[in-house]
């Protein structure tokens, strides 16, 4: 006679005498379960290891070029009479002159396309125009002089001053004439302001 | 009861004969005529992966320098790309290791500063991967080429022309002086 007990996960058998083959055959169909499920479960491992590591594998292939550069240049200068005036005369005669002189330097390391541009004139008293009784003469005067421009002051308007590199140095002389012939008696007192401005910009 | 017992004795002979007769069927079936015998084969079925990959003209090193640039000023730079492997790949370009470095008056150049990535294989019909802001340059497809298949692609860099700046620091002038380097990435996935 055989009695079957079964157990947590373990078959416990109770012969009264030997084991019978009975008994054996459900011994073995238990190993036999278990080793199924050691399979099974192996196989889920090796599923999921193929699956971390080969999920979404491709072929890929890379190239760089790194460190491509780009700079901005610089492009400034310095003026020797920034925020002042060049040339200043009171009480300007007939006949008489004014002289007044600055320096330019170009800085930045690029060349740059200079400019002097008149950016206001001021008559006073007003209805007066003594700026275009009074001439202005502009030369670049760092080599052999240059006249950059020669005219009435009421007539400048702009003058191209060159090309400049990085650290040229170049000066100006300015002239302020008051012409006899163009004195008459109404210019008496009156006055001209006039502002320019140097530009330069890239080329 | 000891009928029963003999009965199962013999089922247990029956099955026993039974296999042993099915052994040596099996043994004539494989055996029987053994004099003669045919076979061919198939041998050295070879399966070798694909290789993808791809050369670059300028591999290591920088396809565009541009130093001292001024407004509306571009720079070009070109390079070759072709794929060196036995398969089809799918490439694309893209941009890293962007570095901006501020200029005297602290403006960054890269807010301003344009590529254009232009396909110049056939030079009479340029085609245009990508042209806008290089800070804004994410992964750009270039499509599919087969084995051994090269393409050319001219990168030009554009400092744009802001107009003329209200004061010596701001417009333009804010990025005098200012600087960046950026990588260019080639990929080729299958």
């Amino acid at each position: 006679m055989v009695r079957l007990r079964l157990g947590r996960g373990r078959q416990q058998t109770a012969v009264n005498g030997s084991m019978t083959a009975s008994a054996q055959s459900v011994s073995t169909g238990t190993t036999t379960r278990r080793v199924a499920a050691t399979l099974v479960t192996l196989v889920l491992l090796l599923v999921v290891l193929r699956l971390t590591v080969f999920t979404g594998a491709s072929f890929n292939w890379r190239s760089a070029n790194p460190v491509n550069q780009v700079g901005a240049g610089t492009l400034s200068f310095t003026n020797s009479k920034d925020g002042a005036a060049i040339v200043s005369a009171s009480g300007l005669l007939p006949g008489q002159s004014s002289v007044g002189t600055m320096t330019l330097t170009a800085g930045g390391d690029q060349t740059g396309r200079y400019t002097l541009t008149r950016t206001a004139l001021t008559d006073l008293p007003s209805g007066t125009h003594l700026s275009a009784a009074l001439t202005l003469k502009i030369e670049d005067i760092t080599g052999t002089a240059t006249t950059l421009y020669n005219g009435t002051a009421a007539a400048f308007t702009s003058v191209s001053l060159g090309s400049l590199a990085p650290a040229a140095v170049k000066t100006y002389r300015f002239t302020v004439t008051f012409p006899t012939g163009s004195a008459t008696p109404s210019l008496q007192g009156a006055s001209t302001t006039l502002t320019v401005r140097f530009s330069a910009v890239s080329p | 009861m000891k009928r029963l017992t003999i009965m199962i004795r013999s089922h247990r002979l029956l099955t026993l004969a039974a296999l042993g007769l099915l052994v040596a069927a099996g043994s004539v079936a494989v055996y029987s005529g053994a004099s003669f015998n045919f076979k061919t084969a198939n041998p050295s079925n070879i399966f070798t992966a694909g290789i993808l990959s791809h050369s670059n003209t300028k591999t290591g090193s920088a396809i565009v320098t541009a130093t001292g640039m001024e407004p509306s000023q571009t720079k070009v730079g070109t390079v070759t790309i072709k794929n060196t492997g036995n398969v089809a790949g799918t490439f694309s370009v893209g941009k890293s290791a962007l570095v901006d470095t501020p200029g005297l008056n602290l403006g960054q150049i890269s807010t301003v500063l344009r590529i254009d990535v232009v396909d110049v294989t056939v030079p009479a019909t340029p085609v245009s991967k990508y042209s806008g802001l290089l800070s804004a340059m994410g992964s750009v497809g270039l499509g599919t080429f087969a084995a051994g298949v090269s393409h050319d692609y001219q990168i030009t860099l554009t400092f744009p022309d802001g107009g003329t700046p209200a004061s010596n620091t701001t417009g333009d002038n804010a990025f005098q002086g200012s600087s960046l380097t950026f990588q260019l990435d080639w990929t080729s996935v299958q």
